[in-house]
């Protein structure tokens, strides 16, 4: 298998915990929401522009809590809100139900209220900008029984109203922001990311200023750079098994960087 | 699968493009410097020469140039030895210059027709300006001859007026005529215009008074008074002549010819007074020694006249 295939595919978008990269702003976020789990709030909202690795730390979080606590991930919204709750009933009861049922919200309620300081159950809810208002006005009525408590995560200029809305604001006692990588975050972030793997010639061969040209295009967005850096790794790919001599094994290619820029539109022709 | 070929190229014509702005802004960092010197160096030329021309209308009287702004020109000699004149064989079209001699004469002739056309058209306009001109002057002769002869006509009615208020008070039942010479009553020009034929100045022209008004002496004595004329003064001798006062006559004789010694008919009046009053040796001296002076022709009429005793 080429070289720089194996390199490609390390930065597929993709929410695998192996892939997570342990960046210094990330790190402490993160001890944050593991800290804020542990106090009684009834909710916790992440937020952060797309691609800061909000996805990426409820996925690591979750991995590394579903041992230790009652904690489940609800990694696609659920936008229906008979499944919503459904999903909501099966995790906590660990009873399916049948196709041809529904749970009553009211039943749902009076469930979480006998069960109050008994169960500590935690729901990770990914991309909650896309749940209706309804939806989100029960989960808060759910929040309140202190029998479930609720992680969120919005994207920051989508949904900024709701969170907005008084009987979001008295709820949410712990928010999280996460903001896109710096120059320095992404060196650390793509380094780590070959390194992990052991690509570690590759990785000494990007430069200072390939990574401000990266920085520059995807403004510290990690799923802008994974997409950026898939595809320059591509035309490597295609450079060695086509014209071989036209690429260096100890310089990054400026040329495939702004081949790339141009390929995702950051650069006009 | 990239296109990597296709991606390639664009960043080809992305490379082309940004080295040829970029060679632009490095041409015009270069050029700014170059053009600035040389626009430094114009502005400095301009000057220069604005101030020169303000020196010379300052001090007024002209200044030379500087030999900096006048563009050396050195005269270079040739070498005449390498300069060869080629032979040149006149080739002249005879008939091509008959022809242009031919319009060109046709030209000054059509001038030299304009030209006499243009002279014939001013004396007429000349002509025409000069009759108007005669024409008009003629019509001012003739409207002044009408209001002199007006005047004329007029004057000589308030004469008669006059004269018939005289005789109606001193002769009441004798009409007496006053004879007035027509060359000390009236100008010559005054006659011609009155009656436009050959008048014989020579021939006395005789004027009637006929006195209407008894107040003829005073009246003609307060004109005399006012005026001091020696015209009335013999008026008013004539009508006491006639009137047979001959003292008072005699007296306004020698008052006229007081004021006007060449007055022959003061001279007349008085001695014919003196001889009516029967100092005819008195009068004959006085006339002998007025044609002695003046060589009248009707001075030695008189003094035949009061020598026959027929006044």
């Amino acid at each position: 298998m080429s070289k720089y295939r194996e390199i490609k595919n390390l930065f597929l978008d993709s929410l695998d915990s192996e892939n997570y990269v342990e960046l210094e702003s990330m790190s402490y976020n993160y001890q944050v929401l593991e800290e804020s789990l542990d106090k009684p709030l009834k909710m916790i909202l992440l937020f952060g522009r797309p691609g800061t690795g909000k996805s990426m730390t409820l996925t690591r979080l979750y991995n590394d809590l579903k041992e230790k606590r009652d904690i489940h991930y609800f990694d696609a919204p659920i936008l229906s809100e008979k499944e919503f709750l459904k999903s909501i009933y099966e995790a906590m009861s660990s009873q399916t139900i049948p196709q041809n049922m529904k749970v009553n919200f009211d039943g749902l309620l009076k469930y979480c209220q006998k069960q109050r300081g008994q169960r500590d159950v935690v729901f990770l809810l990914d991309e909650c900008q896309l749940y209706s208002e309804e939806l989100m006005e029960k989960i808060r009525l759910l929040s309140d029984t202190r029998v479930v408590k609720f992680v969120i995560t919005l994207h920051k200029t989508d949904n900024e109203d709701i969170i907005a809305k008084e009987h979001f604001k008295t709820r949410i006692w712990e928010v999280i922001e996460l903001k896109n990588a710096t120059e320095d975050d992404l060196r650390v972030y793509i380094q780590k990311k070959l390194t992990q793997k052991g690509f570690v010639e590759i990785a000494n061969s990007i430069s200072k200023k390939n990574i401000s040209f990266i920085h520059h295009c995807t403004q510290g967005n990690f799923r802008e750079t994974n997409k950026f850096l898939y595809i320059a790794f591509n035309i490597y790919e295609y450079y060695e098994q086509n014209q071989p001599q036209k690429i260096k094994s100890n310089k990054f290619s400026k040329k495939i960087l702004e081949m790339t820029a141009l390929k995702l539109g950051y650069l006009h022709d | 699968m990239i296109n990597t070929i296709e991606l390639e190229k664009r960043w080809l014509r992305y490379k082309t493009k940004i080295y040829r702005s970029l060679f632009f802004i490095i041409f015009f960092i270069l050029a700014i410097p170059y053009l600035s010197y040389y626009l430094f160096q114009q502005y400095t030329l301009i000057i220069a020469k604005e101030k020169s021309i303000s020196k010379v209308e300052r001090e007024g009287k002209p200044m030379s140039l500087k030999d900096e702004f006048v563009p050396k020109i050195e005269n270079k000699v040739e070498n005449v030895n390498d300069v060869v004149l080629a032979p040149s064989i006149p080739i002249i079209d005879f008939n091509n210059e008959k022809q242009i001699d031919n319009r060109i004469a046709e030209k000054k002739k059509i001038e030299q027709k304009r030209v006499k056309e243009k002279k014939m058209e001013q004396e007429k306009a000349e002509k025409s300006r000069l009759e108007k001109k005669q024409a008009y002057h003629q019509r001012i002769a003739k409207r002044r001859a009408l209001k002199r002869k007006r005047a004329l006509e007029k004057k000589l009615l308030k004469k008669k007026s006059l004269e018939k208020k005289l005789s109606e008070k001193s002769l009441p039942r004798k009409r007496k005529l006053i004879k007035a010479k027509g060359s000390s009553a009236l100008t010559s020009r005054d006659l011609g215009v009155v009656s436009h034929t050959n008048i014989d100045r020579k021939e006395s022209k005789k004027i009637t008074f006929h006195t209407t008004s008894n107040n003829y002496m005073p009246i003609m004595k307060r004109k005399f008074e006012q005026n001091k004329n020696a015209r009335e003064a013999i008026l008013i001798a004539k009508a006491y002549y006639k009137a047979g006062n001959y003292v008072e006559s005699e007296k306004w004789a020698l008052v006229a010819n007081n004021l006007d010694k060449n007055s022959e008919e003061s001279w007349f009046l008085f001695a014919k007074s003196k001889a009516k009053l029967g100092k005819k040796r008195e009068a004959l001296k006085i006339l002998i020694s007025y044609h002695k002076k003046t060589k009248s022709p009707q001075a030695k009429e008189l003094i035949d006249k009061i020598q026959s005793r027929s006044i």
